[in-house]
């Protein structure tokens, strides 16, 4: 079960997305002499996963739902994940094929291989929205 | 006040395991160690055939094994009554090593050293596949005892290695397991694999893997040393 790592790893990316904002915001505020800190909540953060990666989108999902409350910002925080098929280069001819275990994860053209993936290994965050929120309390 | 911001971006969210991986190959080069990354499920025969490997290189190569174990050191206590050096890394609750598990333990003293550098990581087919440790090579054992559909249950792991021992083959009469259906699965998901078969039991196909594994071993050392 990495799901939890993998979890981890989104939030602690979604805490420092919504941290660099209010920083940024914060020198704007200093040069109005304004004293409120700014604080920021991820809304949002978009994964995408790749069919040759191990995810199991459901228990993704499940330890990400338990994880956010562990931090601040990401209290209410949405995991939309994108699923991406696998597309191989066939090591024979060079066709692309969706490798598949109903085919033995060969060319469904000439039998040939997976010489490269050319999608199906992303596991990669596409996307953070990040919401400010008037007071503390708002969040 | 609720604007709302997008940040477009892209990143790798296992970046930071892939990062700390590259630091400990660097870490490993500079200690002139060759790391071997054997993975598979529980009972699959890791532990008896790295204490194989380990007995034949010891008067050739100076060889150290880290043990990746959620509980215990039972396996590492196997290996240092038979004279090989282990370290143990108990992983806790996680189902698999991680780059910063073999980071701490290279940094600890004592810790594990030599030309070759053999990791046992935790019984799983599935999770030790995402979780690069900055190895040079990596190994899945499959044992004839669990059945010829694995690859294709669980391909990604198998996608992402450089060899497939077959182990358990003196219990190759007792089970229903066709060869050529893991040959067929492995080499259609990785072309370049190398396929080996052994049996720990009367020491079939050890010679051979053990040769490869050298030739793999020297070859590195001398690509390096230019
Ligand atoms: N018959 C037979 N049994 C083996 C062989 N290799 C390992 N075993 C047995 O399989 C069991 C699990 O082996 P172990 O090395 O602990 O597996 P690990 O969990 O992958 O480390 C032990 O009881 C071994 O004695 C083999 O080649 N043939
Ligand atoms: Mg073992
Ligand atoms: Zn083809």
């Amino acid at each position: 079960m990495h799901e939890a790592a993998v979890a981890l790893a989104i939030l602690k990316r979604a805490v420092a997305a919504a941290e660099a904002s209010a920083q940024k915001e914060e020198k704007a505020y200093a040069e109005t002499a304004e004293n409120t800190a700014p604080i920021f909540d991820v809304v949002k953060i978009v994964v995408q996963v790749g069919e040759f990666r191990n995810i199991d989108a459901e228990s993704l999902e499940f330890t990400f739902s338990a994880l956010r409350k562990e931090f601040p910002r990401t209290q209410n925080t949405e995991l939309e994940l994108i699923n991406i098929k696998a597309i191989a280069l066939c090591s024979l001819q060079n066709h692309q094929f969706h490798p598949e275990p109903a085919n033995y994860f060969s060319c469904t053209i000439c039998g040939g291989g997976i010489q490269n993936l050319i999608s199906g290994k992303e596991l990669d965050i596409v996307n953070i929205e990040i919401e400010q929120c008037l007071t503390e309390t708002a969040a | 006040m609720h604007d709302t911001t997008d940040q477009h971006l892209f990143e790798r969210v296992l970046q930071d395991n892939d990062q700390l991986a590259d630091e400990n190959r660097h870490h490993f080069d500079d200690m002139g160690a060759y790391v071997v990354n054997f993975m598979s499920a529980p009972g699959a025969g890791k532990t008896t055939l790295i204490l194989e490997l380990a007995k034949r290189l010891k008067d050739k190569l100076s060889v150290s094994v880290i043990e990746g174990d959620m509980v215990g050191d039972l396996d590492a206590e196997r290996l240092r009554t038979a004279g090989v050096s282990a370290f143990q890394i108990s992983t806790g609750r996680s189902c698999h090593l991680d780059a910063a598990m073999i980071a701490r333990l290279l940094h600890a003293t004592p810790h594990p050293e030599g030309q070759m550098i053999i990791i046992e990581n935790v019984g799983n087919l599935v999770c030790p596949a995402e979780f690069p440790l900055g190895e040079h090579l990596r190994i899945v054992l499959l044992s004839v005892t669990e059945g010829d559909d694995k690859p294709i249950k669980y391909p990604v792991i198998f996608h992402n290695c450089d060899a497939v021992v077959l182990t358990k083959t003196d219990l190759i009469d007792h089970v229903d397991f066709n060869f050529e259906t893991v040959e067929k699965t492995v080499k259609a998901l990785n072309p370049k694999v190398e396929l080996f078969k052994v049996s720990t039991k009367n020491g079939d196909g050890l010679d051979e893997f053990l040769a490869w594994l050298e030739a793999r071993h020297s070859i590195t050392l001398t690509a390096s040393a230019v």
